[in-house]
């Protein structure tokens, strides 16, 4: 009897250990709204490349599209988008007007802004360019958030101290080629794209007011999630932090990959100091950690100058 | 089922046929299918014939009309979009023809500042004007409040901008759609030619609320009209906060198809910015690539298409009553029909045993049938001819002499339901045989009269 007992035992053991196994080993599906620019294409290059989604257990299909439709395709649940890159500041204010409840799952991208201006142009501060032409992104993205932050906090607004006009980054840089208008604005790892052109000029002032004011780099995106998904894919999203966290590592410990990517990237620089520049702008903007500090500084930042409504409590950012 | 019955055995089913005046084919169609014959096969084929005719109505009436009611709408908006498209270059033309005047007199002048006031008066949507050399070196210059600043006041030639290289080319430029505090406004460049030489460039930053106000002044019955650039981007809505926000529509397929090029797009259906199912068409305005969208809203906008399908379907619904009414009605007739056929195989079976013979014909006596008994008595051994009428004047058919003598005796007794007398025979054996005429159906032409005859030995009884 205590044999039978005892095989019985062995043979509920091993059944959990092999289910154990199976679950933890288990690919699951994950489907991510990314922005078409740079940075999050070198990411996801880096992870694919690598095979980092399925060393953490994860399959991830890619829904790639400009700023602005990234965001509506998480808040919207477009063709069932379970993570997305979102701003902050738009997150709070897409959680206030269409009752979503997203939150923050993960830190993305740190990317300062910088006002790109042709080389030849005459422009060489902001105050210059009061009154001329600026290429922004669409209102409401995470991007024009940011720029009306940081412009604000420069000492300028910029929907009365210019003539805006809106696009892509790639729009945006196409506009100022044409000389359609004088500057545009993007954050610094597009810029350091155009730059490497070596046809473009950059106004760095927007990211020195930043740093200065808040002695962090600017929190421009993060990755947000639905809390309903949150509290139903807790084991996902554990291997989601884990495999963004070494791909990051990854990056910063191999800055070549930019250089490996260069055409992935659109990166046309004719010489080593503008590939340099192009680098080390990319790398810079991932971050590994989470960083409070600037997104506190941020939110009471956008709060104070009316950008965002009431601030949420806690539980904006998921555990 | 009567099909393997004797024919002596198959009276009532004889004098169904008759009643139902069923001809050959569906004889043979019941030979095949048994019970689906007669008025079952005449209700199946009137079930199908409805249901043919009712897929033939949708197909002949219900999809054209649907048809037409979606072509009526897509022609509602195209109409609108075509106002919008017309009043918007009509705008444009006269805008550009300005631009042409005040430029060419600019050149001429040489210097533009005398005519800036009245440039201001005629045009106080010209917020700047600009003249250049085909060199794209700047000849002259005015702005409506003096101060208006112009990027290209501040290099020495515009050569490389699109605005010079686009107007040099004989091009009309547009540039994109600029917002600032003082509203919005857009730069546009023509040349200026002479003798049909191009000698300059004029350009001018347009205040574009005239052109903004256009998707407000194009009624839209339970909708509107927006406009977006040639990327996508939003240029025009009758909600400002949505002109000034720069989305980009491209995510709409109206919108991304126009952007790809398309000259018009029939039908959008999409869930708008306020959550509410819209239907929108597309046309793309050729002169400055932009896209006019006219939006309705789907519900109101498919009244006329929702009512007509409402009446399809009480109608569906009703011919779905009547063919289910049918299928019933079909179904107790078959069930009906089972019981007659029941009930004439159990008379069959009883006639065929009756000791007495009995013989059926109708009012014109023409032999339907007998059982054996009567064949028996009538000393009938063979199968009784088709169409075989006894005829008084005519001579016996050999084998059915009895037959003539028991319908023609001289001997009768007249009372009840019919007739009473007998009739003797003498060989091969003397037999008395007692013949009783009743009628089952004694109404209407004699071919559908029907008699019986009882014939009863009595030959026993009259010797006695």
């Amino acid at each position: 009897m205590k044999k039978n007992i005892l095989v019985v035992i062995i043979i509920v053991i091993l059944a959990a250990v092999a289910w154990w196994y199976y679950d933890s080993n288990k690919i699951l599906p994950l489907k991510i709204s990314a922005t078409d620019v740079a940075p999050p294409r070198l990411l996801f290059a880096v992870i694919k490349e690598n095979k980092l989604d399925i060393k953490h257990g994860l399959e991830l299909e890619l829904l790639w599209s400009p700023p602005g439709e990234v965001e509506r395709r998480l808040a919207t649940g477009y063709e069932n988008v379970e993570i997305g890159f979102y701003n902050i500041l738009a997150l709070i204010n897409t959680n206030a007007s269409e009752k979503n409840d997203l939150r923050i799952v993960a830190p993305a991208i740190n990317n300062p802004q910088v006002l790109i201006v042709k080389k030849e142009s005459p422009f060489k501060t902001i105050q210059d360019l009061k009154g001329f032409r600026l290429g922004v992104r669409p209102a409401r993205t995470a991007a024009y958030n940011a720029e009306s932050i940081l412009m604000k906090l420069a000492g300028f607004d910029k929907e009365k101290d210019f003539k805006l006009t809106f696009g892509t980054p790639q729009e945006g840089a196409a506009f100022l080629e044409k000389g359609e208008i004088d500057s545009t604005i993007l954050t610094s790892s597009d810029a350091a794209i155009f730059l490497a052109t070596g046809k473009y000029r950059p106004i760095t002032e927007l990211n020195d007011s930043w740093v200065k004011a808040s002695g962090a780099p600017f929190p421009f995106v993060d990755f947000a999630a639905h809390r309903s998904w949150i509290n139903g894919n807790g084991k996902k999203l554990e291997r989601f932090r884990a495999m963004l966290k070494e791909a990051v590592t990854y990056i910063k410990n191999n800055p070549s990959v930019v250089d490996e990517h260069k055409e992935l990237l659109n990166i046309k620089a004719t010489n080593e100091k503008q590939m340099e520049s192009a680098r080390n702008a990319l790398v810079s903007v991932f971050s590994e950690t989470w960083d409070f500090k600037s997104h506190k500084f941020l939110l009471n930042k956008a709060a104070e100058l009316g950008y965002v409504g009431e601030l949420p409590g806690d539980g904006l950012f998921a555990d | 089922m009567s099909g393997n019955c004797p024919a002596t055995a198959c009276l009532p089913t004889n004098f169904l046929r008759q009643i139902m005046g069923m001809n050959d084919i569906i004889n043979a169609i019941k030979e095949r299918v048994g019970l689906v014959a007669g008025p079952l096969l005449y209700n199946a084929v009137i079930i199908v014939g409805i249901c043919i005719f009712l897929a033939a109505a949708s197909f002949y009436w219900l999809f054209p009309v649907l048809r037409a009611i979606d072509q009526n709408i897509s022609e509602a908006q195209n109409i609108e979009a075509q106002n919008a498209d017309a009043l918007l270059n009509l705008l444009l033309d006269e805008t550009f023809s300005h631009l042409i005047h005040f430029g060419e007199h600019a050149y001429e002048d040489r210097g533009i500042e005398p005519r800036a006031s009245v440039l201001s008066q005629s045009r106080p949507d010209f917020l700047n004007l600009a003249v250049f050399g085909t060199d794209g070196k700047l000849s002259a210059f005015t702005s409506r409040n003096g101060s208006q600043e112009a990027p290209y006041k501040l290099s020495d030639s515009v050569n490389s901008s699109y605005f010079f290289q686009e107007a040099i080319r004989n091009q009309r430029y547009i540039g994109p759609v600029l917002l600032s505090a003082a509203g919005p406004s857009i730069q546009i460049a023509q040349a200026l030619t002479k003798d049909g030489e191009i000698v300059a460039v004029a350009t001018s930053e347009i205040d574009f609320s005239l052109l903004w106000e256009v998707t407000k002044k194009i009624p839209v019955k339970d909708g509107k009209i927006y406009l977006v650039d040639k990327l996508g981007t939003i240029i025009a809505d009758p909600d400002i906060d949505r002109t000034r926000s720069g989305e980009n529509l491209k995510y709409r397929n109206v919108v991304d198809l126009l952007v790809q090029g398309k000259a018009n797009v029939l039908r959008d259906n999409y869930k708008n910015e306020n959550g509410e199912n819209v239907l929108a068409f597309g046309l793309k305005m050729q002169k400055t690539g932009w896209g006019i969208v006219v939006e309705k809203n789907e519900e109101k906008a498919m009244k006329q298409r929702n009512d007509t399908l409402l009446v399809a379907l009480v109608f569906t619904a009703a011919s779905i009553l009547l063919i289910t009414l049918l299928i019933l009605s079909t179904l107790r007739l078959a069930w009906a029909l089972v019981n007659i056929d029941r009930e004439k195989s159990e008379r069959e079976r009883t006639i065929a045993y009756l000791p007495d013979g009995v013989v059926e014909f109708t009012g014109e006596n023409r032999i339907l049938g007998m059982n054996p008994a009567a064949k028996n008595y009538l000393n009938i051994n063979q199968p009784l001819p088709d169409e075989f009428y006894v005829i008084e004047s005519a001579e016996p058919v050999k084998g059915f002499e009895r037959l003539k003598k028991i319908f023609f005796s001289t001997h009768k007794t007249e009372g009840g339901q019919g007739s009473s007398y007998e009739v003797s025979f003498d060989h091969p054996e003397r037999l008395v045989l007692q013949i009783i005429t009743v009628y089952i159906k004694g109404l209407g032409p004699l071919k559908d009269q029907r008699y019986l005859k009882i014939i009863h030995d009595v030959t026993h009884e009259r010797q006695l």
